[in-house]
């Protein structure tokens, strides 16, 4: 059995999610439009949306995505006619993250699996008119909450070891690669001192 | 074999050994199997460019673990041909129950 914290979790739907676009997703109208038909019709809900002026949106996809800047997992890339959203991840690392996120999250991954098809791909125009057609749109006002997140403390499954939660959290931290950076750097690239006599120094 | 560096981590290790006999008997087995070997320990997956692109250098984790403590270190093993390998210790923190680490840990380390 392992947990993992409800941030963490978001950041690691987020940063699949965002695997799934081969160049990145272009603009995070988009990515919402795709996280929300992922998770409305299924359990857990990870995020609260409401009807904005795009169509669904759910504020707590910032915080998600700023951390996911924060742990150098995302960029953002201005190459054409939209920003792309392109999620850092070796192909390794991809896979093993899809394979976590099934184990863990079965009937969501269902859910994205067809929302990508659905919506992933649309023209940006051709996304916002769908997105402004659908009753999670049009029966509800501005501003106000079409689902709310049903998460709410730390996320508990027994569907991964110790092993495969502490690579996740380490996955998305967002400070373990700068602290890092940081350490690595005082070497100035070179190996550090030696210490012959590091039993008698530190445990004497 | 391999040269040890633990200088980066002095503040945190003693922090970590001031906890008890046990685990700062503990902790000195694990580096001496980390001279002894550092190959034996596994590679660190989650690992900054600039660390990723050597072809000298791999990080690699430790585990130290003992009841309710539970630590892990994180060193940079140098590997070059014909030289004798090293290994720098780069981070040493504790996790919290959802795994995430515990940063405010390695600040208040630090500090101290």
């Amino acid at each position: 059995m392992a947990t993992l914290s409800k941030d963490t979790l978001r950041k690691l739907v987020v940063l699949h999610a965002l695997s799934q676009w081969r160049r990145g997703a272009f603009g995070l109208t988009r990515v919402q439009k795709t996280l929300f038909f992922a998770e409305h019709e299924a359990e857990p809900r990870l995020f609260t949306f409401k009807r904005y002026y795009f169509g669904q949106y759910s504020d707590d996809l910032a915080p998600a995505l700023n951390g996911l800047q924060r742990a150098c997992r995302l960029e953002c890339r201005f190459d054409g006619s939209a920003e792309r959203l392109v999620a850092v991840l070796d192909a390794e690392d991809r896979d093993r993250l899809r394979r976590a996120m099934r184990r863990l999250l079965p009937a969501w991954c269902e859910g994205f699996k067809t929302s990508f098809q659905e919506w992933g791909l649309l023209k940006h125009d051709e996304l916002l008119e769908k997105a402004h057609e659908d009753p999670t749109y049009t029966e509800y006002e501005h501003d106000e909450v079409i689902h709310r997140s049903t998460l709410r403390g730390d996320f508990v499954s027994d569907a991964l070891d110790d092993a495969e939660a502490e690579w996740l959290a380490d996955l998305v931290d967002e400070r373990l690669q700068r602290a890092l950076s940081t350490r690595f750097s005082l070497l100035g690239g070179e190996r550090g001192k030696p210490e012959p006599d590091w039993e008698s120094k530190y445990f004497s | 074999m391999a040269t040890l560096n633990l200088s980066l981590v002095e503040s945190e290790l003693r922090k970590v050994m001031s906890r008890s006999q046990a685990l700062k008997h503990l902790v000195r087995d694990r580096l001496r199997e980390l001279e002894e070997d550092p190959t034996q320990f596994k590679e660190l997956r989650v690992c900054p460019p600039e660390i990723a692109t050597r072809r000298d250098v791999t990080l690699r984790k430790l585990k130290f673990k003992h009841q309710r403590h539970e630590y892990r270190l994180i060193v940079a093993h140098w590997s070059t041909p014909g030289e004798i390998d090293h290994c720098d210790a780069l981070l040493l923190f504790p996790r919290k129950d959802d795994y995430d680490i515990d940063w405010e840990w390695v600040e208040q380390a630090l500090k101290s």
